[in-house]
């Protein structure tokens, strides 16, 4: 398995000498603000063999359950993670409420023996806490796995963070360092999570020394 | 359009809420499947429900539904419309709208909403999902509803489409006279754009009220188990210290009475 590369790609007018590189089996997320590109991204890598891209609710399952689909695609169900919700496996897909639709095309993706996965934002089904659970569970996989969204919010539980502006990666380091950058951020259009942005601003008045992700800590270096 | 639900059956709970005239109603569920059909007055107990303080009936129901739009939180495609101008057009044919001058509905409910005439003739495929939020606001408009339903409205959009977004929704509240009600699994919405509030915690129970009622008594949705705002943890944690912050929605204003009191 390779690093992920991708040089100077124009497509539809969206995408401007779009490149990354991707260091093999690394977790990442790539976020941007609206009309940025992110979708457009996706549908132009989308066949390209080796390649799985997600997109909540666009499949079509060939099967009637996930066991049955990870069967077919050639997954041995012994050897996916055991921290997948087990009652998904054999539960008909009719039966299923949207989240546990998507879930199965998460778990369907990172599962497969394709080396590269992008799964697009995923926020209109899952909470934060939900979403950092899935990232917990497939941070493991010795595969590439990139998750494309609007929110900062997601982007400490991933390696690295890519922030893509006008059809372009205009930024990329570890998550720490990029999100407090609050003035590039907001100018982009992109909103801190609450605590970095408070942390941040209240360093800049000189209140706090430190990023202060707890709010009772944050509440005890103020007033103590 | 004032809803009131009263014993209500979801996913074989019993619930009771209203859903108040002129406002902008929040919803926080996590299964939300059921709540958008009972919202839409779909496969309902008509004698559990009260519209505008009146009784209905199976009849007058079917009036009252045609108040109503509902705006998915994804836009669902429709094979066989190409461009936003046939899909508007789709629209007035399926609902079987009476409009006397369709064309000029067309333009202006893409006006409202904040997309210029050159949207007419674009294919819905090439349409970012900023521009197909817009439109699916569009075409709720085009019946001209009393109530409209959302689901999830800020989702996928940036700072600045969040906040013109939030103006669209005053627009229609208080220049069209709209009723607005959304629900969202996400908590920090609810705060920062709901006038009223209801809650539904994991056990079906309610929680509503005004904003401040629901969100500065915050023991409550403790006892529930309902996540609570970071910026209200911060001023709450703050007055048990004997600090007199205030409850905020803005990281801006917040910080400026942090700086007061430090």
């Amino acid at each position: 398995m390779n690093d992920f590369i991708i040089n100077n790609l124009n497509y539809n007018n969206v995408l401007n000498d779009f490149s990354i590189t991707i260091k093999k089996e690394s977790f990442v997320t790539i976020v941007g603000p609206n009309d940025c590109g992110k979708t457009t991204l996706l549908r132009s890598i989308e066949n390209i063999k080796n390649i799985m891209t997600v997109i909540p609710k666009e499949i079509i399952f060939e099967t009637n359950t996930l066991e049955n689909e990870l069967l077919i695609n050639n997954i041995d169900i012994n050897k996916i993670s055991d921290k997948w919700d087990k009652r998904l496996l054999k539960k008909q897909f009719s039966k299923m409420t949207e989240k546990e639709i998507v879930l199965s095309q998460i778990v369907l993706a990172v599962e497969s023996n394709k080396d590269v996965v992008f799964i697009d934002d995923i926020s209109s089904f899952f909470s934060l806490n939900e979403r950092k659970k899935i990232w917990n569970i497939i941070v493991k996989k010795t595969k590439i796995i990139v998750y494309l969204s609007i929110l900062l919010d997601d982007s400490l539980s991933f390696q690295r963070l890519y922030i893509m502006d006008k059809g372009k990666i205009v930024m990329e380091d570890e998550p720490q360092n990029i999100i407090i950058k609050d003035n590039v951020l907001n100018k982009i259009g992109l909103k801190l999570p609450f605590m970095v942005d408070l942390s941040v601003k209240l360093q800049d008045y000189n209140l706090i020394d430190s990023l202060e992700l707890d709010t009772d800590r944050m509440v005890d270096k103020l007033w103590n | 359009m004032e809803l009131s639900y009263k014993n209500i059956t979801i996913n074989k709970h019993k619930l009771s809420f209203t859903i108040k005239h002129g406002m902008i109603n929040g919803f926080y569920i996590d299964n939300n499947d059921s709540l958008k059909e009972l919202l839409a007055l779909n496969d309902i107990d008509e004698k559990k429900i009260k519209i505008d303080n009146k009784t209905i009936n199976n009849k007058s129901i079917i009036d009252y539904k045609k108040r109503i739009s509902l705006i998915e939180k994804e836009y669902n495609n429709i094979f066989f419309t190409t461009t936003v101008h046939d899909r508007l057009k789709y629209e007035i044919k399926r609902k079987e709208l009476v409009i006397k001058n369709e064309e000029k509905k067309i333009v202006d409910s893409q006006k409202i909403v904040g997309l210029n005439k050159d949207y007419l003739d674009r294919n819905i495929n090439t349409l970012s999902s900023r521009e197909k939020k817009l439109l699916q606001f569009a075409i709720a408009l085009l019946s001209n509803p009393d109530l409209i339903i959302i689901e999830e409205p800020f989702i996928k959009l940036d700072m600045k489409n969040e906040k013109k977004l939030f103006l669209l929704l005053q627009k229609l509240k208080e220049k069209y006279n709209k009723t607005i009600v959304f629900y969202t699994n996400d908590i920090d919405i609810i705060y920062k754009y709901c006038e009223h509030v209801i809650i539904v915690d994991n056990n079906y129970e309610v929680i509503t009220g005004s904003n401040k009622e629901v969100f500065q008594r915050s023991e409550i949705l403790k006892k529930h188990n309902i996540e609570i705002p970071e910026i209200i943890e911060i001023t709450n944690k703050a007055k048990k210290k004997n600090v007199k912050l205030d409850y905020h929605k803005d990281v801006r204003d917040i910080i400026k009475d942090i700086y007061k009191h430090v």
